[in-house]
């Protein structure tokens, strides 16, 4: 028996394609401080950031 | 592979869950959102810390069981966890949502303790405010694209699903 293959479809591709762009645009805005300070310390409290300093 | 019944019991809890924590998000969206845009001090004040419960209680539970229930469905089912493409791109974007929620509670927790000691004016305050609503956002967005792959299930296998296929073709 011949083994089918198939090509990835196009929804998926599709989706990959929507996630790549999205993941630009969060790298601009992080990258570009559009959305304000980011990385592991926004998600801390402001206050525990300032005893780290 | 599970059992008939025992199968059905498992695609229960996994939908019971994974459309309850989108309804969980819903209502801490609807909270984040109006913690964010209201004039009213108490009624803000009051938000963050149905919030943390809302998170801690409801979301953060059923998350975890949504993840475990569904990996269990996908690997004692003929789906497998990597065989088709609608299985492998809902089990990414679970994890994705455990991950971002992990990086949230801190800052809900700190919320909710400003609140609760009158401490929610300030620039960084607003920051993580608004943090949380567009966590929440995108959140319910990639639950809502979850749900539409399981109930449409997109025809397309991997190639590791293929390469299954055709070995099972050749026995």
């Amino acid at each position: 028996m011949v083994d089918v293959t198939e090509g990835m479809p196009r929804w998926v591709k599709l989706l990959a394609i929507f996630a790549l762009v999205l993941a630009l645009v969060v790298a601009i805005v992080v990258i570009g401080g559009i959305g304000g300070e980011h990385g592991p310390s926004r998600h801390l409290p402001p206050d525990a950031t300032e005893r780290g300093r | 592979m599970l059992s008939p019944p025992m199968r059905r019991a498992l695609l229960t809890a996994h939908v019971a869950c994974s459309v309850g924590t989108m309804g969980a998000v819903a209502a801490f969206l609807a909270l984040a959102i109006t913690g964010v845009v209201s004039a009213d001090a108490s009624l803000v004040a009051a938000v963050y810390p149905a919030m943390r419960l809302i998170t801690w209680v409801v979301i953060v539970p059923l998350v975890l069981a949504s993840l475990l229930s569904g990996v269990m469905q996908a690997l004692g089912t003929q789906w497998g966890l990597l065989r088709h493409y609608w299985v492998l791109i809902k089990l990414v974007l679970n994890v994705l949502v455990v991950g971002v929620l992990a990086l949230q509670l801190n800052g809900i927790d700190y919320l909710a303790d400003a609140a609760a000691h009158g401490r929610l004016e300030g620039v960084a305050h607003g920051s993580v405010r608004l943090s949380l609503v567009v966590h929440a956002a995108g959140g319910f967005v990639v639950l809502l694209t979850a749900t539409i792959l399981s109930v449409y299930k997109p025809r397309g296998l991997t190639r590791h699903g293929q390469r299954m296929r055709n070995t099972e073709r050749h026995r």
